[in-house]
């Protein structure tokens, strides 16, 4: 919860590269890697006129509440996929293990067997880039100290004075 | 707390907790239309027909750089209804912080401690410790004749240390305050849990 965690740039990367291989394969719209508390992480796509920052706190409260039925039901692992079919538009949301998910949106033709098998790769490779940065910790300590507190309180005050 | 170098973004989860028609999405409303279009994103709202909150609120909002980072807070609301428990559990997940919006009416009392209650045991479920996890009271709708006194909510809701603001959110009294002061809450502990 409030431990969080740090993305250093050869990270992303890592996750940009694994994101453009699965957008190419797909020819999906628009790829995104977010977090279960709901941040957007990187993406790949066109998004124009997309609002992939709500997207990827709705796609996380999606796979949250999904989870939550999975228990309800007696499912002992977490629902690992989502799909929405839409007339012209689809959203695919996977999980990346416990603290990520994958959301593909794509449009018809594109077939949503192709979306799930790269989806499921896109996945095993994510997970291996995942679980080198999850829960870095002691770099937190360069960026918010004492300056940086009281820089954010003076840019708050800015931001919130009419 | 979520910091990605390459694009120089340091992000914070803020959720406002507390019971039903306290007050949590009008504080959401009220800095969505105060704050400035570039400061803020969309505001999303997942209500019923009635204009409920059914699952949550979000709202993004980013101020100026600083050390070269970009710092943007997303902000959530729970569903202050009893029966949507196991939604509220849900959008804590992940938190940095928590404002809890308290109800100042009379009436409304029991339902602020129960809901501070229900707070203590979803966090417990994560693993987290109320009395340790960063937390701000906003004593809500002080302008309405049947408000107890502060020290009344106070001895019920308050504890050691966190701070309490008054406000009358559908007005704008306290709201940026009380989320200043939450933020500023959750920096000051990511610092003294470093040192």
């Amino acid at each position: 919860m409030t431990s969080g965690f740090i993305l250093p740039a050869q990270q992303l990367d890592e996750i940009e590269q694994h994101l453009g291989r699965l957008y190419d394969k797909t020819g999906a719209t628009c790829v995104l890697l977010i977090d279960i508390s709901g941040q957007l992480i990187s993406y790949r796509g066109t998004a124009q006129g997309v609002n992939l920052v709500s997207l990827a706190a709705l796609a996380a409260s999606d796979i949250a509440a999904a989870t939550e039925m999975a228990r309800l039901v007696g499912e002992r692992e977490q629902f690992k996929f989502l799909f929405h079919e839409g007339e012209s538009h689809n959203v695919l949301i996977s999980t990346v293990g416990i603290s990520f998910l994958l959301a593909v949106i794509f449009k018809n033709p594109v077939q949503i067997g192709l979306v799930r098998l790269f989806t499921k790769e896109a996945v095993t490779e994510l997970l291996e880039v995942a679980e080198e940065f999850e829960g870095i910790r002691g770099q937190v300590a360069q960026v918010v100290d004492s300056e940086f507190t009281t820089s954010l309180a003076t840019e708050l005050e800015r931001a919130f004075s009419k | 707390m979520f910091i990605n170098w390459k694009l120089r973004e340091i992000n914070l989860k803020i959720v406002y907790y507390g019971p039903a028609l306290s007050g949590k999405t009008t504080n959401l409303e009220y800095i969505h239309s105060n704050l400035k279009p570039e400061l803020r994103g969309e505001l999303i709202s997942l209500k019923t027909r009635e204009d409920r909150t059914i699952f949550f609120d979000f709202l993004q909002l980013e101020v100026g750089e600083i050390k070269g980072l970009k710092p943007k807070f997303n902000l959530y609301t729970v569903p202050g209804q009893v029966i949507y428990a196991a939604s509220r559990k849900l959008v804590l997940q992940g938190a940095d912080g928590v404002i809890f919006v308290a109800d100042s009416q009379w009436n409304r009392l029991q339902d602020n401690v129960d809901s501070m209650r229900n707070l203590e045991e979803s966090l417990h479920q994560f693993g987290y410790d109320l009395a340790r996890f960063p937390l701000a009271i906003q004593y809500n709708k002080r302008d309405l004749p049947n408000r107890a006194p502060i020290a009344v909510l106070s001895s019920r809701l308050g504890r050691n240390g966190v701070p309490q603001i008054e406000s009358v959110a559908i007005r704008g009294v306290g709201v940026f305050d009380t989320l200043k002061t939450i933020i500023g809450v959750v920096v000051t502990r990511v610092q003294r849990e470093i040192d």
